[in-house]
């Protein structure tokens, strides 16, 4: 858990760990009238999201350090920071069937494919999506 | 090779027990009661029985009575009351403290069978040892259940020997046994409970068919219906339940008590007792997989089904119904029984199976299945007669009519309606789907765009091909179904048409996860304590919740409040001349996501 701080001290301490974690803060912010893109949203209603200089809103890690990086002044107001689980831990490998390509260990999907039955590709694409999205 | 360790009655701390007990613990295979001498142990390992009957000597032993002497109705009443009583002790003072559990005699059985759990009320974690006393209550619950059992048979079978008056006395003590019995029985987990009086084996009769519909569009809002056709193929199923015990108390529980041994014995015995012939399906399976003419499938949970070898798209039956004239002839349970009617003829592997079943005397349960499929379902389904009646028995799920958790009952049909937009990948058009399969007959029927605009027209015109074309179609739906029932069994072990792909897709990356990992799961990642699913928000936000959570709750709102959604901008405004770009990430978040890793 993060408690009151602000951004700068936030940002030295974790840096570019920032991006191999989950993060998720409260922040309050203002950037520099030059930035012509800001990068922190702000819900305005039900159905409304916009991305004002000055504001309130939560936002994660990466978001957090882009909007650094724009020189953005932050004040944080909670948070939690977990870091990424060290690499010794292997994904579970799985295998669609024995000839099928699978997931390696780093979970990108290789792209090779064996065309043999047009639909069971198919199904085999989709749990591809589907494992990727619910790992 | 068999792994299974087996829970062997050694008592390594002989102070919980007293010392007559144990002296009488030698003797108790000969101190077996007369009745249970009388048993069939075929396909019993004796082992397991043996050590499950010395415990029940050992429940009788504890509470005073002898486990060989023969019991009047009122000892048996006796019995149970002085175990129930010694079992509930703790209850006297009108609150559990640790003395009253330790001085308890039948918990202490389980404390000497254990001695890992010697000191277990002494604990406070007693939330990793709960499961352990509810199953061992259940074991003891089992031993009275069988007790009853036993003699529930063997006085029927004196009641069918004896003078009218005695007989009517008997009657009224067996009632009495009866609700006895109930009372134990409601007092068992959920699991054990359904697997003492569960059939295990089932006859399904199952029905597949696919419909569609033509319509002309009268004006931007209505359509006429013009005819329905179905494509229809059946095939009988039968089911051998596994007997395999749930031994889950709540929802994620996958740890096996130490006593799960004995409870399988117990639950063995008493459905023998049951009548309910264990043995005999193992003879069935044997003769059944001699039959060459059935496929064996084994399910996730153990079931074995047996069913005809392949689905013949040559045996697919096809039927055309003109309707201009009285459209109110497309209803849904009309549906339904015009299938049921084109399937009316017994399926020949069902009388196979009967044959089979009647030779071992065994007697199946009856289940009949219906799956109505057809491509975007909203179309068709909206176009039933009857639809303002049975449209509250549908669920919508991506903008497509279909039944979810809930079945349609009719008659004695189950009916469950399926969507085949939803069954193929990235939803697929209906040609589409027809050419996946380029060695059978099934690309649809090529039509120009005038023909499609105007079907009334084209049905006046050419009416063969306007039946091809529309037939076509229900077939299509109907065997691309069948593909997917079959792969759902290939990937995820389940013979049922799923309702969309990426369902089929979670089951089969749950079954992966829960039997490669030492059997637990890591499907749906639980906080620490192992009480609060993370997915479960509903759950989460409640008193409960947030006490049992751990730290989850205090987490979990900077993440939800984290998430916005994709950002969508469009970077000039107003009016645009010439060329623009629209540039779109597919799966950017999938994506994304598939480079994290886990948290620490």
């Amino acid at each position: 858990m993060i408690g009151r701080t602000t951004g700068e001290d936030f940002y030295h301490l974790y840096q570019r760990n920032l991006i191999k974690s989950y993060t998720g803060l409260k922040i309050k912010f203002r950037f520099p009238g030059s930035v012509q893109y800001p990068n922190l949203p702000v819900r305005l209603d039900f159905s409304s999201v916009i991305f004002p200089l000055e504001g309130e809103t939560f936002c994660t890690g990466v978001e957090f350090y882009l909007a650094m990086q724009l020189k953005c002044q932050i004040e944080i107001l909670g948070g939690v920071f977990i870091p990424f689980k060290e690499r010794t831990i292997k994904t579970p490998k799985i295998s669609i069937d024995e000839n099928e390509a699978s997931f390696s260990e780093n979970k990108t999907m290789e792209k090779e494919i064996f065309v043999r039955d047009p639909f069971f590709e198919g199904v085999k694409n989709e749990i591809k999506r589907t494992l990727i999205s619910e790992i | 090779m068999k792994t299974k360790t087996k829970t062997k009655l050694k008592f390594t701390s002989v102070n919980y027990i007293p010392e007559h007990v144990l002296s009488a613990y030698g003797l108790q295979i000969k101190m077996l009661h007369p009745l249970i001498k009388l048993l069939d142990f075929r396909g019993f390992d004796l082992e397991e029985v043996s050590t499950f009957l010395n415990l029940r000597s050992l429940v009788f032993l504890v509470c005073g009575v002898n486990p060989s002497s023969f019991l009047t109705f009122t000892e048996i009443e006796d019995f149970l009351l002085a175990v129930q009583k010694e079992f509930y002790l703790f209850h006297i003072d009108g609150y559990v403290n640790q003395r009253n559990m330790e001085l308890n005699k039948i918990f202490n059985i389980f404390r000497s069978l254990y001695p890992q759990y010697k000191d277990i009320f002494r604990s406070y974690e007693i939330k990793n040892v709960d499961c352990e006393l509810e199953h061992f209550h259940n074991l003891i619950i089992l031993v009275l259940l069988l007790e009853l059992e036993l003699y529930q048979k063997h006085y029927t079978e004196v009641k069918g020997r004896v003078d009218y008056c005695d007989r009517s006395e008997i009657k009224e003590k067996l009632d009495l046994m009866q609700i006895k019995k109930s009372e134990l029985i409601k007092s068992l987990s959920g699991g054990i409970r359904v697997s003492i009086s569960r059939n295990r084996l089932i006859l399904q009769d199952r029905i597949y068919a696919g419909f569609d519909t033509e319509y002309t569009n009268i004006d931007d809002q209505k359509n006429r219906i013009l005819c329905y056709t179905t494509a229809s193929t059946s095939e009988s199923i039968l089911r051998i339940r596994s007997n395999k015990i749930d031994f889950s108390l709540r929802e994620g529980d996958v740890k096996l008590p130490k006593t799960a041994d004995l409870i399988t014995t117990g639950v063995k015995l008493i459905r023998l007792l049951r009548g309910k012939k264990d043995f005999e399906l193992g003879v069935l399976k044997e003769l059944l997989d001699r039959e060459s003419t059935f496929d064996r499938l084994t399910l996730f949970n153990q079931d074995i089904i047996y069913k005809q070898k392949t689905f013949d798209i040559s045996k697919i039956h096809t039927s055309f119904h003109d309707i201009r004239t009285d459209p109110t002839q497309f209803s849904f349970y009309g549906l339904i029984d015009e299938v049921l009617q084109n399937q009316s003829d017994s399926n020949p592997s069902t009388q196979k199976f009967r044959d089979f079943t009647r030779k071992l005397n065994l007697k199946p349960v009856f289940r009949s299945e219906c799956f109505l499929i057809a491509h975007f379902t909203t179309a068709d389904v909206s176009l039933f007669s009857d639809f303002n009646e049975i449209k509250d028995k549908f669920s919508i799920l991506n903008k497509s009519f279909l039944t979810l958790d809930r079945n349609i009952s009719y008659k004695k049909w189950k009916v469950y309606l399926r969507d085949s937009s939803l069954l193929s990948p990235g939803g697929m058009s209906l040609k589409a789907i027809g050419n996946l399969y380029p060695t059978l007959p099934l690309s649809k029927v090529d039509l120009d765009q005038n023909q499609i605009k105007n079907m009334d027209l084209f049905f006046d015109s050419n009416k063969p091909l306007f039946m091809d074309y529309a037939i076509q179609d229900a077939k299509i739906v109907l065997w691309h179904s069948l593909q997917v029932l079959n792969s759902h069994y290939q990937l995820s072990k389940k013979y049922t048409i799923p309702v969309t792909l990426s369902s089929l897709a979670s089951s089969f990356l749950s079954l992966k996860l829960i039997v490669s990992e030492d059997k637990e799961s890591c499907y749906h990642p639980k906080t620490k304590n192992g009480l609060i699913s993370m997915k479960d928000l509903a759950k989460l936000n409640t008193p409960i919740g947030i006490e049992l959570s751990g730290d989850l709750h205090e987490y979990i709102d900077y993440f939800l409040g984290s998430y916005h959604g994709g950002r969508n901008e469009s970077y000039i405004y107003g009016m645009i001349e010439g060329r623009f770009h629209d540039y779109d990430l597919p799966g950017a978040y999938p994506t994304a996501m598939s480079m994290l890793d886990y948290p620490d």
